[in-house]
């Protein structure tokens, strides 16, 4: 009897420790924040993120606690009735200033969106309705609520289809700051590189003046060797005396001190 | 006072910068000095209030630089309103075509003349096309604030809702203030080509109006003119049907003497065009020689000995100035091709060009405040807020040439840990009442951000860096220097418009050039080389179990193990 019950403890023992090390190993391998990323990109796949629909099955999780839900619930609610406070005039407009209806709206949103960030970080969760709640408001025309949706989206694991919507929203975006946080999360989309070049030269070509001048100043953690040849013959085709022309110069010089 | 507006602005800065998502509860007419609401009313470039351009901008510049758009109150307000709207006429048109010209390089010319009658209208209804002043009560120059003070120049940027975008001078310097509006007018411009109510994307009237509602509700009411209308839609309507601005010029093809795609470019000091008053084709050098000219490859130049001397850069044009010894006016004549292809040029870098000032630094230099000066954003820029300290030590990071007739001078200093900025060094006359030399050793340690002769190094990039034979493009590699190694500095070489910056070392046992990052548009240094050798990566402890889970199946593990040794 002893000895089933040893064997049964030795062969739980022996799994056990193998696990143990295997966890050991995995925080080990993400000593820094920057590590911690990239490991987080290895993890999850820009493919396991495709599908942000949250009617699709998902892996089993551990069972979340209720609060959670119905804090979500209540935020979800208050997103919605910011999504539409300017139809109903819960945002109110001011005649002498027409655009106080829509910052109205603009911060509500903000505030919500935060609010939702800070639940998920409380709760340490991660899914599909946060992605697509992402992917709804990357897309907005206000600036400050594309930019909160941006901040959150570089909080979550690499989501393709949230790149994808990010890459054409950018298309035509004439705000400076949106541009320059998208810059930094596009870099986690390798397989997405064509997209973004093609992206970042249009951008370049006929973008918004002062996006184009962001472009060009942060673009060179997107260079390489693949791409250099193009980037260099579209520098010789813009405007010699544009800023854009001459940051996307430097930019190239500097890269080619590497 | 002004300490006390820049207290006030400081904070709104930190708030501004804690929360992007709300908006400023600004205060009614924002760091306003010296309101002037004395003999002004809402007609063609005059508003009812204007404020200082000070602190937002810099008042010389724009004398210098802009003043055929400056409404000089002294002067007899109907000659005056019929000069400045024939100069600002051409400023918006100006302004207007190059702007679609970036976005949108193939319009038809249907399209560009739209365009342009779009951006005459929205100025119109924003502001009557008011911006600058030159106050004849208190000889300040001053710009327009409407809407209680929150709107800020022509296109009337409110300080509630674009806070940054004021403090960064989309306010003040009419030409970002443009740019600025034109880039939200024009998406909207955009998205009206495919509303609802725009019937057809030719449809300009409609499409404009569309713009229009948007333009100032928000994008969700590109509409509005059509299914809800506001009265702002309605008063644009008018001024859009009016073109009363029309009444007031004379001439519509006016081109404006002012450089509007350098200065839409964001350069200053961009040198205004001068038409001399008679040409002649036999004898044109003496026009030349007592002028800057502009050749049409777009390089400033002074003409001397049969030969263009040029710089690529307009705003450094006083060190040709100096270099020639010529006292020429902040202004330059255009040179059609022809002209430009008839003599030989010699082009100078801008570091060379600089080390013509007379009494000048060069950058890398260390120096020492003899004045409190405000340090701005840019050289002609923003006020920052900030001062000098007298005493202080610096380190010169960028020059600027300021007017060419006094050589003045700005320079580019770090303050207040990582921020950059400009001040005014003097001119060629006072240059020692602004600032003095100092060793780079006396610089504090801390303070040093490019290093010089004696400093020592240590490459910080993550790649190998290259040490070459000389500095710049056809240098030969001589060997390559990993991450950490330590590097003495023998000499420091700064090139090109964004100061690079080259470092001559000896290093491993050789000697040689190592680029170390540039200095603009913002500092690359700290990506190639450190002051201070890398912290050593130790390999990482056998850590203990981080986990309760962890740690607590290790021990239960091994208290099964040592509860069997015993039975047995």
């Amino acid at each position: 009897m002893y000895k089933i019950v040893f064997i049964g403890l030795l062969l739980f023992g022996l799994g056990a420790f193998i696990w143990q090390q295997q966890q050991t190993e995995q925080q080990a391998d993400v000593s820094t924040p920057a590590q911690a990323v990239v490991a987080q990109q290895a993890e999850t796949t820009e493919e396991g993120n495709t599908n942000p629909d949250p009617m699709v099955t998902q892996p089993q999780k551990p069972p979340v606690d209720p609060e959670f839900y119905q804090a979500r619930e209540n935020i979800m609610a208050n997103l919605e009735t910011a999504r539409t406070c300017q139809q109903t005039g819960l945002c109110k407009a001011n005649e002498q200033d027409p655009r106080a209806a829509m910052f109205e709206q603009e911060k509500r949103l903000v505030d919500s969106l935060q609010s939702l960030q800070d639940l998920y970080a409380e709760y340490q969760q991660e899914d599909p309705v946060l992605d697509q709640t992402i992917n709804e408001f990357i897309s907005s025309p206000l600036g400050r609520v594309q930019f909160k949706a941006l901040q959150m989206m570089q909080q979550q694991a690499p989501n393709i289809a949230n790149a994808h919507s990010l890459i054409t929203t950018l298309d035509n975006s004439y705000d400076s700051k949106v541009v320059q946080l998208a810059l930094q999360e596009l870099l986690r989309y390798p397989s997405l590189s064509e997209q973004v070049d093609a992206l970042l030269m249009k951008t370049l070509q006929t973008g918004s003046v002062y996006v184009s001048r962001t472009v060009a100043k942060e673009i060179t953690p997107y260079l390489n060797a693949s791409n250099l040849d193009a980037y260099q013959t579209l520098v010789k085709t813009l405007p010699a005396q544009a800023a854009k022309t001459k940051l996307l110069q430097s930019a190239i010089y500097e890269y080619r001190q590497h | 006072m002004k300490a006390v507006l820049f207290v006030i602005l400081g904070c709104f800065c930190v708030l501004s910068l804690q929360s992007r998502a709300a908006a400023n509860d600004t205060e009614d007419y924002y760091l306003c000095a010296h309101k002037s609401e004395v003999n002004t009313s809402w007609t063609y470039g005059t508003a009812p209030a204007y404020c200082d351009i000070e602190p937002f901008g810099d008042p010389d510049f724009v004398r210098d630089y802009l003043d055929d758009i400056v409404f000089d109150a002294a002067e007899p307000v109907s000659t005056e309103r019929a000069r400045y709207m024939n100069e600002m006429n051409a400023v918006i048109t100006a302004s207007a075509k190059y702007y679609l010209s970036i976005r949108k390089p193939n319009a038809i010319s249907a399209e560009v003349n739209a365009w342009v009658y779009a951006i005459q209208a929205v100025a119109n209804q924003e502001t009557f096309w008011s911006h600058y002043r030159d106050a004849v009560i208190d000889g300040r120059l001053k710009m327009m604030r409407g809407d209680s003070g929150h709107g800020h120049g022509m296109m009337q940027i409110d300080d509630r809702w674009h806070f940054a975008q004021i403090n960064e001078g989309k306010g003040w310097q009419i030409f970002e203030n443009m740019v600025y509006a034109m880039e939200i007018f024009y998406a909207e411009w955009q998205n009206a080509a495919s509303a609802s109510c725009v019937s057809s994307s030719n449809n300009w009237l409609e499409r404009t109006r569309s713009a229009y509602s948007a333009y100032n509700g928000g994008p969700s009411k590109l509409c509005r003119w059509h299914d809800n209308i506001a009265w702002q839609d309605e008063g644009f309507a008018d001024k859009y049907a009016a073109q009363s601005w029309l009444n007031y010029i004379a001439d519509q093809h006016k081109t404006s003497v002012i450089d509007v795609e350098c200065l839409m470019e964001g350069v200053e000091f961009c040198l205004p065009q001068y038409t001399p008053p008679e040409y002649s084709l036999q004898n044109p050098e003496k026009l030349w020689q007592y002028n800057f000219v502009k050749l049409a490859s777009e390089q400033t130049c002074v003409f001397e000995a049969g030969q263009f001397h040029c710089i690529e850069q307009p705003q450094n044009a006083g060190c040709l100035s100096a270099k020639f010894d010529r006292t020429l006016q902040a202004q330059a004549v255009i040179l059609d091709e022809q002209q430009s292809q008839a003599y030989g040029q010699t082009l100078y870098e801008k570091h060379q060009c600089l080390g013509f000032l007379e009494n000048s630094f060069v950058v890398g230099q260390s120096i020492q405040a003899e004045e409190v000066i405000n340090i701005r954003e840019t050289a002609g820029g923003t006020d920052t807020g900030a001062n000098t300290v007298v005493g202080k030590a610096y380190q010169i990071l960028d020059i600027v040439a300021g007017t060419p007739a006094d050589q003045s001078r700005y320079y580019r200093i770090r303050y207040d840990g990582s921020n950059e900025g400009y001040i005014y060094a003097g001119g060629i006359w006072d240059f020692a009442d602004w600032a003095s030399p100092l060793n780079h050793q006396d610089l504090p340690v801390g303070d040093r951000y490019i290093a010089m002769q004696g400093d020592k190094v240590y490459v910080s990039h993550a790649d190998d860096l290259s040490i070459t034979d000389i500095v710049g493009e056809g240098a030969t590699s001589l060997g390559k220097l990993s991450a950490g190694t330590e590097a003495e500095v023998l000499d420091t070489v700064v090139t090109g418009n964004d100061n690079q910056v080259y470092y001559q070392i000896s290093a491993n046992g050789l000697t040689g050039y190592l680029y170390a990052g540039k200095l603009l548009p913002e500092s690359s240094l700290a990506d190639w080389t450190s002051f201070t050798a890398p912290t050593p990566t130790t390999p990482a402890e056998p850590s203990e179990p981080a986990t309760s889970s962890g740690g607590t199946l290790y021990y239960l593990w091994l208290s099964v193990l040592l509860l069997f040794r015993r039975k047995k």
